[in-house]
């Protein structure tokens, strides 16, 4: 569960990124993240994973207040959450098997778990038979997916994406979005920054627009 | 379970990042081990020379010979003047006296070898003098003041019928041999501290650069909740491995340095230099202590360089 209270956000150097939002995403929901370039999307998710402060208000994720947060509690945070970035993040010079086995390795799992957990959501994300290729040998979406079961492997409560659609094609970008779907209904809570209208109007889900920092409008389908 | 596994994951981790970066993990060994061994050579040089001047008889006192030519009442006043400074100092462990019959056994009891010549002389005919002796307490002995022996050495002077040539004293030896190596020791205490800091210096580049080659894994890391610990651990291991490294080379080296070059120069199988110094320790007396001092600086290098590098790649 995600709270934002009165949540306002300076950078350092001045920049207002965000000012008094105020938001609830309970458990399970698929909400798009929609608005201009600049407007704070990214900001948004920054704060989720404590990576920025909230300057003001209270913000509240899957139990953990993030305004008091302690800094040896930031990590087990980040176990809560599973995060596909819009440049994917992989590495080069580990396969997929690798790359997504590394994401639980490095919290300390042990290796018996690993070697359950990791082919199950290589599966989950549809690289059934690409374990042992590295990134360079996949697509650009085949990459996106080992993102995703990377993401997923730790089994967070939210994943959250931000602009996964930012440079793939229409066939891609479906593709991508079933299996947003497939993980929402997972019970996963599922968080979608994009600015790409046409797949947000296609997807009858809850949209959450932010114009300069500000959330301007909140309504299941569609804008304002 | 978890523990152990993760344990061995790390140390894997910092072998793998000691040879992703093999030269200048190297370039650290090289310069952990000159520092150690530096630091350790002065270290057996100046213990030997303390050691050999310790165990030198007659150091720590001052002997008045008796002219022959006193009466008996002469020396008792002698004698009683010297016990009468002796109160007057803290320092004096024992005043004694011995006739000239018990130096003559003395010498003969130190001159086995010397016994069948030694047989012409008897009570009446002893070229040897009685003597004072004068033993002082440890000169290692933090509150011992050498001031006061010489002012004790300028009093004897005063006392009747006793003259300068009739003190004897190896004090001014043993001063200076002292103040020699309380030089070499603070030059190597010096050494230890820069050589050290030169060491750091090295071992945290090279950890910097291993660190920098990942720091996409750190950064990802971070993002999926690995702990500071849990990211930091490998380096100080790769900081160890040097460390440990460095100093199970040092040791191997000194040994023959100390074996080969020290006793070359300072004893009798010298090739350089005939006379004999010293009569150098055996190594194994050493043994222990150069083992845990070289681990210490090994170990005290390595985590203190390793835990100083990683901070910049944590702050996320
Ligand atoms: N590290 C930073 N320091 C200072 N200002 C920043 C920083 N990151 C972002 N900003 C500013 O904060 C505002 C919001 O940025 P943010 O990245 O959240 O926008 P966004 O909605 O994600 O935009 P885009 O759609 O282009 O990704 C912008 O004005 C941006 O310039
Ligand atoms: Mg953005």
């Amino acid at each position: 569960m995600i709270e934002f209270t009165d949540v306002s956000m300076v950078y350092p150097n001045g920049t207002v990124a965000l000012r008094n939002v105020n938001l609830r995403i309970e458990n399970g929901e698929f909400v798009f993240i929609i608005g201009h370039s600049g407007a704070g999307k990214t900001t948004l998710t920054k704060l989720l994973l404590r990576e920025e402060r909230i300057s003001s208000g209270k913000l509240m994720v899957n139990g953990f207040r993030l305004d008091k947060i302690r800094q040896r509690k930031i990590p087990y945070l980040r176990r809560t959450m599973g995060v596909v970035f819009q440049d994917f993040r992989l590495f080069d010079d580990k396969t997929a098997y690798e790359n997504v086995a590394f994401a639980m390795r490095v919290i300390g799992e042990k290796p018996a778990l690993i070697k359950k957990r990791v082919p199950f959501f290589l599966n989950v994300v549809g690289l059934g038979d690409k374990y042992d290729s590295f990134p360079d040998e996949l697509s650009g979406g085949e990459q996106q997916r080992v993102a995703f079961a990377r993401a997923l492997v730790n089994n967070p409560q939210i994943i959250v994406a931000d602009e996964p659609t930012g440079n793939v094609d229409s066939d891609m970008t479906n593709e991508i979005m079933e299996l947003l779907i497939k993980i929402n209904k997972l019970g996963k809570t599922v968080i979608v920054v994009t600015h790409d209208r046409e797949v947000v109007t296609r997807y009858n889900k809850r949209v959450i627009t932010i114009d300069d920092g500000e959330i301007t409008c909140d309504k299941i389908g569609g804008y304002c | 379970m978890r523990k152990i596994g993760t344990f061995f994951y790390h140390i894997g981790q910092g072998f793998i990042g000691i040879s992703r970066n093999i030269v200048m993990s190297s370039a650290s060994v090289l310069v952990l081990v000159s520092c150690m061994l530096i630091v350790g050579t002065f270290y057996l040089v100046i213990d030997n020379f303390s050691v050999n001047l310790k165990s030198t008889d007659n150091i720590n006192m001052i002997k008045i010979t008796i002219p022959d030519e006193l009466t008996d009442d002469q020396v008792t006043r002698v004698f009683s003047d010297v016990l009468e400074l002796k109160e007057k100092l803290d320092n004096v462990e024992k005043v004694e006296f011995f006739t000239k019959m018990q130096n003559l056994q003395i010498y003969r009891e130190k001159n086995p070898k010397l016994s069948d010549y030694l047989v012409i002389f008897n009570e009446d005919d002893n070229p040897l003098p009685a003597s004072i002796e004068i033993t002082f307490t440890s000169f290692t002995d933090p509150d011992f003041e050498m001031d006061e022996v010489y002012q004790l050495k300028n009093k004897l002077e005063e006392i009747e019928n006793i003259h300068n040539e009739d003190i004897h004293e190896n004090i001014a030896l043993y001063d200076k041999v002292t103040s020699v190596t309380d030089t070499l020791t603070m030059v190597a205490l010096y050494m230890l501290v820069i050589l050290l800091l030169v060491s750091l210096f090295v071992i945290m580049n090279t950890i910097k650069l291993g660190m920098h080659s990942r720091r996409h894994e750190i950064m990802f890391m971070r993002y999926v909740g690995a702990t500071k610990s849990f990211i930091r651990t490998p380096f100080i291991i790769e900081g160890i491995i040097i460390g440990l490294i460095s100093a199970a080379v040092a040791y191997g080296l000194q040994f023959y340095v100390y074996n080969y070059i020290i006793a070359d120069i300072l004893t009798e199988n010298s090739t350089i230099n005939s006379a004999s110094i010293i009569e150098l320790a055996p190594f194994e007396n050493y043994r222990t202590l150069l083992i845990y001092g070289f681990l210490g600086i090994g170990f005290f290098a390595g985590v203190v360089s390793s835990s100083l590098s990683i901070k910049k790649y944590l702050k996320v």
